[in-house]
């Protein structure tokens, strides 16, 4: 199967829907630059010129102008740079997520956005909004975590008949793994396991699934045995699968991407906790970034995101067993350097 | 009376602050985006050279010029610090407690503020004005009607400078918007002008004395400034060559300059490792 990187596996999803189906378009501020928003609108405009355009710096006009092309039979997709910028728009995406229930009609939008983090970006370019987009009812909201993922719910996205929310996190873009040439769906609506164990059920969220995994190597060499979970649908969460798990481990650590204090990863477990209560062995924990803005000061964002150590030493405090952090002599304002290579 | 020696003074000083930054900037101790104002100076040091200690500006993400020129205290020293993370502030998040009040890096996030800094003015009754900065890209956010709107409808003491620079990133302004920024402005009641720096810089600086006494006076104005972009929208790399450098022609013993540089580099990396992160609650 061809290795491609996440960005590429967008693009090749993006261009696939615009061939197969001529009412699919795309908008984006930079869509047209040579960068090509990461690479994933890259030489999609010499081969749908008339489907793709560059955007003015209206967020909420074209939002709604989003909404209005897809109650009248296009397929949009509107790209943000970052998460942070689809905020000027939130009244127009609250819109969407209403159509159906208020008139019953479809609005088949794709809203996709890219989460920041690292190297300074700041209060302004690293938020992750998922939390915020999931507490209005009616949109779908998915975080994929592996380039196989990406197309395949890229791809779902675009044929679903509801606004759908796509969160791509930066420092995904450039991971790399199988992508299938052809065109392929995969569920909006379904978490995965990626890991199978016994011990301990570690749910994480698009980068942080990555941090799990990590996190369960570690755990190995103290003999405990983690399941990870890539939640992948924020909205709706898949508790079955996460259900199934916690019957088996019995214990609980989400992970997630955003602020902890009201994040998507405390309302599971605030959920679990309410119609599972007897399946735990111990209270679970939810692991976020710091309940603050994100400083751009490299010196003051070492401890900010939840870390694999954290998550390592969550996971064993619950067997008495002590966890010492490994010194890191990375940087860890850019991706871990694992994470270049195949997913 | 600001002469022209003076200015070309600020600008080369902003130029080779900025030229320091981008030549510093591979050891990798600025770990953040930077946005460099080069090519663009001018403006900047025209407009804030006017400013008194009462007035206030506001900014965006592109703000270098303004927090270095508006005057205030340890700027050059502060900004260093800043962008190696040794402070608060940092490229896109500048601010003082002088007449640089704060620049937001979210396009247009900093109109509607700035009206409302120039509506605290009126009432309060206080003398000066508000001075935002903004691009030309802001002018496509529906915020930007709503703020010209209020700002005359409350006649207040506010000047909107528009950086044209006819990149947002690397989206031409032809392939954004086909209205004339200042006709539009015009249509929404403010005074509205257009400069280019072709006109030089004894020009420019009595227009702009002449738009701001206005303002002074409750007029809410607009002046559209015709600049380039020398850099990549975000980074260290030059993109084009400049056509009219204000700057040709002009030389001086830059030594002093040289040394505030030195200095302020040397400031920021003596500076002590922050530790304490600001809370989210003021007192």
């Amino acid at each position: 199967m061809p290795i491609k990187t996440y960005a590429q596996a967008i693009q090749e999803a993006t261009d696939q829907c615009m061939l197969e189906d001529s009412t699919v378009m795309l908008i984006g501020e930079g869509s047209l630059d040579p960068s090509g928003i990461f690479g994933t609108t890259k030489g999609l405009k010499d081969k749908y010129p008339t489907r793709i355009f560059d955007s003015p710096l209206s967020e909420a006009a074209i939002t709604g102008a989003v909404i209005g092309a897809a109650i009248s039979g296009m397929r949009p997709i509107h790209v943000h740079q970052r998460a942070d910028f689809s905020l000027l728009a939130v009244d127009p995406i609250s819109t969407a997520a209403k159509w159906y229930s208020t008139f019953g009609k479809p609005c088949p939008l794709v809203i996709s956005m890219v989460i920041g983090r690292g190297w300074g970006q700041g209060s302004t370019h690293s938020q992750s909004p998922q939390n915020l987009f999931a507490s209005l009812p009616g949109l779908k909201v998915v975080m994929p975590t592996s380039p196989y993922d990406a197309k395949g719910m890229m791809i779902s996205a675009i044929h679903d008949n509801n606004p759908v929310i796509v969160l791509h996190h930066r420092w995904l873009l450039d991971i790399t793994g199988e992508v299938p040439e052809e065109s392929y769906t995969v569920p909006l609506d379904q978490a995965e396991v990626v890991k199978q164990g016994s011990d301990v059920t570690l749910v994480g969220t698009s980068y942080t699934t990555l941090e799990c995994l990590r996190a369960s190597e570690i755990l190995e060499t103290y003999g405990v045995s983690a399941e990870v979970i890539d939640l992948r649908s924020v909205a709706p969460v898949d508790f079955v699968t996460i259900r199934k798990s916690l019957n088996k481990t019995g214990r609980l650590i989400c992970v997630d991407t955003s602020h902890k204090t009201n994040s998507v990863s405390e309302s599971i477990v605030a959920r679990l906790v309410e119609d599972s209560f007897d399946k735990f062995k111990c209270a679970p924990v939810v692991l976020g970034s710091k309940d603050y803005p994100q400083p751009t000061s490299h010196f003051l964002t070492k401890d900010y995101y939840a870390s694999v150590d954290d998550i390592c030493s969550a996971a064993s405090n619950m067997f008495g067993i002590i966890h010492v952090p490994v010194e890191s002599t990375e940087p860890h304002d850019v991706p871990h350097k694992n994470y270049s290579i195949t997913f | 009376m600001i002469t022209q020696s003076d200015l070309r003074y600020q600008i080369l000083r902003i130029r080779k602050i900025e030229q320091a930054i981008a030549s510093e900037y591979s050891k990798l101790e600025m770990r953040q985006p930077v946005h460099l104002d080069i090519g663009a100076e001018w403006a900047s040091v025209v407009v804030c050279s006017q400013l008194e200690p009462h007035d206030n500006a506001f900014g965006n993400h592109r703000s270098h010029s303004q927090f270095l020129s508006c005057g205030d205290k340890d700027s050059l020293k502060q900004l260093i610090a800043g962008l190696m993370g040794k402070n608060d502030l940092s490229s896109m998040h500048l601010s003082s407690d002088g007449i640089f009040v704060a620049y937001g890096s979210i396009v247009g996030g900093m109109l509607p503020i700035s009206v409302g800094a120039a509506l605290a003015k009126k009432l309060k009754g206080e003398k000066g004005i508000v001075v935002c900065f903004l691009g030309d890209g802001a002018t496509e956010e529906g915020i930007w009607a709503e703020s010209l709107s209020f700002s005359v409808l409350w006649e207040l003491p506010i000047l909107f400078v528009v950086q044209n620079n006819g990149l947002a990133v690397t989206t031409p302004i032809k392939a954004r918007h086909k209205y004339d920024i200042s006709e539009v402005a015009k249509a929404y009641g403010l005074g509205e002008h257009y400069l280019n720096c072709r006109v030089g810089l004894d020009l420019l600086s009595n227009s702009v004395t002449a738009i701001i006494n206005r303002v002074r006076l409750g007029k809410p104005s607009l002046v559209e400034l015709d600049v380039e972009r020398k850099m990549v929208h975000c980074g260290i790399d030059v993109e084009r060559d400049l056509l009219h450098d204000i700057l040709d022609g002009y030389s001086v013993d830059e030594s002093a300059i040289d040394n505030e540089i030195k200095e302020a580099f040397e400031f920021a990396r003596n500076s002590p490792e922050p530790t304490e992160v600001r809370g989210v609650y003021a007192d």
